[in-house]
């Protein structure tokens, strides 16, 4: 394997994200919810890094917290060098500038009352770029960069289509040239014909504009044809990493290979030809963790030692990086 | 196989709104035979979930179903007032929804809500009625199911609630059960889990099931029988295998290329199908698939298609395979481009 020498845009450290959590009359009993708790990774400028998992497994939290929409319970995001987990609202300005977000509901993540020429050219208005003359023009070749009518830029949201939508979100995002664009589910709530147009779209948009993604999503399927580096989360933890196709290829942790066990895949004969899916516990509550692994009572390889200590996250050769005892 | 359990015959559903009138499902004949598992899939406004609730009369205004049959062993559906529905929902016809946690009472127990459904249909005793609500929950696999009947909706998961929906629609053996799309708000282990039970309880229990879901995923590892539709109609019917290895349908071909294979090793490009849906208010006046078809004919715009048939029991809706259409052959090879 060559060495990589292309830079590291975005490298999280040891982030967790705590909320607290009110029990009891008058909430006098204080938990806390470990969202995120101790997540690292790096993402080199131009790649994908996908990040898989069920819902609450903090891969949503994690997103949100490195675009600092939350403030992290402790940890680090270096984004180009430069720390920005201590960063207050003001000193986030500039970085706000080169990392965007692309959201799941293109329903709820445009503002119904304002035109699509508004809702494009607002980061340009709040980051002052260009004159208003500028920033239409700038606006029309957005929408046609997304594929969309430039004329229908007086339109407003509901008059678009979910893909539509969707695309008008895009535009948004890359408008101020950002670096890094995190795709919090940008296609789950689209229909399959349109998915395959909007990941198409994300693709040619990485190449042309040398964007990175940091891409989630709980289609499996999905994030390892977009990915070329990917994480998978287990209530709040990063249990494997590694190279997408390697993980497809050669899953280590229990909880990887369940997952992908579980895909279904649109073959008939592939999957019958599967054992099925035995039965199996659904996930523990965030509050109420087990004892060591938190995978431990719904794996079926599980040790002893598995029920006292944690396993960290460990490399297991060729960047392939799995917590679990197995692999010690 | 065993004989036909449902004919739904030429069943057209509009929605009647301010805009004009949305029509939903044009024209739409089916069979489901006894204990089979029959999967319809689409994309959303392709008409699938609202055949179903045609049949079932559960369209809510300004819903309303203009023509058609939908013979149920033989009886009209459409002609029942809704007493007469009342009494057969839920005893030999059963639906399960998309969103288990919207379709449960959150006021009463699980178990008040499994035996309420068996005291309405089968007048039992209350002791009786537990007895079997405890054999239900065993049956969909909710482990100790003497205490769970005591819980509320919300101490179940997401899963578990499925599970429940199940167990009730269950509750009085129906012959036909319904499940419209009762996998997709699940994660992908709890999805495997429902639909592995779903198969299990077709054979075991010999219950025919329609599967509607817009994963192809789903429809290849569950059911025997595929009907695609799109934009009201049914564009392709056939089994399974011919659906993911034959299928003869430009829209089938162009959702098989639209969906990332994690079976395949090497990274390939998507190809989407271009365009968007039609729109029912105004659909197309030929084919509803042709201002998105790569291969459209002349005739596709103006004219509905009819089915073509190559085989018994599979047909599909398109002009390109009418006998003397022009290239004929070379449009079928065509189908290899789009079949792994």
């Amino acid at each position: 394997m060559s060495i990589d020498t292309t830079p590291v845009l975005l490298e999280v450290a040891g982030l967790k994200k705590y909320f607290p959590v009110k029990h009891g009359t008058f909430g006098r009993h204080h938990h806390q919810l470990k969202a995120v708790d101790g997540v690292s990774f790096g993402i080199r400028s131009g790649e994908t890094f996908g990040l898989v998992g069920e819902s609450g497994c903090g891969k949503s939290t994690c997103a949100r917290t490195i675009i600092r929409l939350y403030r992290p319970t402790a940890g680090r995001i270096i984004f180009e060098g430069q720390d920005i987990a201590p960063l207050n609202s003001s000193e986030l300005m500039p970085v706000r500038r080169k990392i965007q977000m692309i959201f799941q509901d293109p329903f709820a993540s445009l503002n119904a009352r304002m035109t699509v020429q508004d809702i494009i050219s607002e980061p340009l208005d709040i980051h002052n770029i260009g004159t208003p003359a500028e920033r239409r023009d700038r606006v029309d070749g957005l929408l046609r960069r997304v594929g969309l009518d430039a004329a229908h830029a007086g339109r407003y949201p509901h008059e678009f289509s979910g893909g539509q939508r969707q695309r008008i979100g895009i535009a948004r995002a890359i408008a101020i040239n950002p670096s890094l664009i995190i795709c919090d589910e940008p296609i789950s709530a689209l229909d399959v014909s349109i998915q395959a147009q909007v990941v198409n779209m994300l693709e040619d948009l990485q190449a042309d504009l040398g964007l990175t993604y940091l891409f989630i999503a709980h289609d499996l399927s999905m994030v390892k044809h977009i990915s070329d580096k990917m994480g998978v989360m287990y209530l709040g933890r990063m249990v494997e990493m590694a190279d997408s196709r390697e993980i497809y290829a050669n899953p280590l942790h229990p909880y990887t290979q369940m997952l992908l066990s579980a895909i279904p895949i649109p073959d008939p004969k592939k999957a019958r030809a599967r054992t099925p899916v035995p039965m199996d516990r659904e996930i523990p509550s965030p509050l109420d963790l087990p004892m060591g692994c938190r995978f431990v009572d719904r794996c079926r390889q599980s040790l002893a030692i598995c029920r006292e200590i944690e396993p960290g996250l460990c490399d297991t050769g060729a960047g392939h990086w799995a917590a679990c005892h197995l692999y010690r | 196989m065993g004989a036909t359990l449902l004919e739904v015959d030429n069943l057209t559903t509009s929605f009647f709104t301010h805009q004009g009138e949305v029509q939903a499902v044009r024209g739409v004949n089916f069979r489901v035979n006894a204990g089979e598992m029959v999967g319809i899939v689409g994309e959303s406004g392709s008409g699938k979930s609202v055949t179903l609730l045609s049949v079932l009369q559960l369209l809510k205004s300004p819903g309303k179903t203009i023509a058609g049959r939908a013979l149920f062993k033989g009886e009209n559906l459409l002609d029942k007032n809704e007493r007469q529905m009342r009494a057969l929902r839920g005893d030999c016809l059963s639906m399960i929804f998309q969103d288990p946690m919207t379709s449960l009472n959150p006021t009463l127990t699980i178990g008040e809500q499994i035996m309420e459904t068996l005291r309405v249909h089968r007048r039992i005793s209350r002791k009786a009625a537990r007895h079997r609500a405890v054999e239900l929950l065993e049956l969909v696999r909710i482990p100790s199911p003497d205490q769970r009947l005591n819980a509320y909706p919300h101490e179940f998961s997401g899963g578990m609630r499925q599970r429940v929906m199940i167990a009730m629609a269950l509750s009085c053996d129906p012959d036909l059960l319904i499940a419209d799309e009762p996998s997709t708000a699940l994660d992908v282990t709890i999805q495997a889990q429902i639909i592995l039970l779903l198969k299990q309880i077709q054979r075991e229990l010999n219950t025919a099931v329609i599967l509607i879901t817009h994963d192809l995923g789903v429809i290849a590892e569950a059911v025997s029988r595929v009907i695609v539709m799109y934009g009201g109609m049914i564009m392709e019917e056939a089994s399974v295998e011919d659906i993911f290895y034959r299928p003869r349908h430009p829209y089938t071909w162009g959702l098989l290329a639209s969906v990332p294979r994690v079976d395949v090793e090497e990274k390939q490009r998507l190809s989407p199908i271009a365009g968007s849906p039609p729109d029912m208010l105004n659909p197309p006046a030929g084919c509803p698939f042709f201002p998105r078809c790569r291969f459209a004919l002349q005739i596709c715009r103006l004219k509905i298609p009819a089915y073509f048939s190559s085989a018994p029991g599979r047909r599909s809706l398109c002009w390109r395979l009418h006998p003397g259409a022009p290239d004929r052959n070379r449009f079928l090879e065509r189908q290899k481009n789009y079949v792994n």
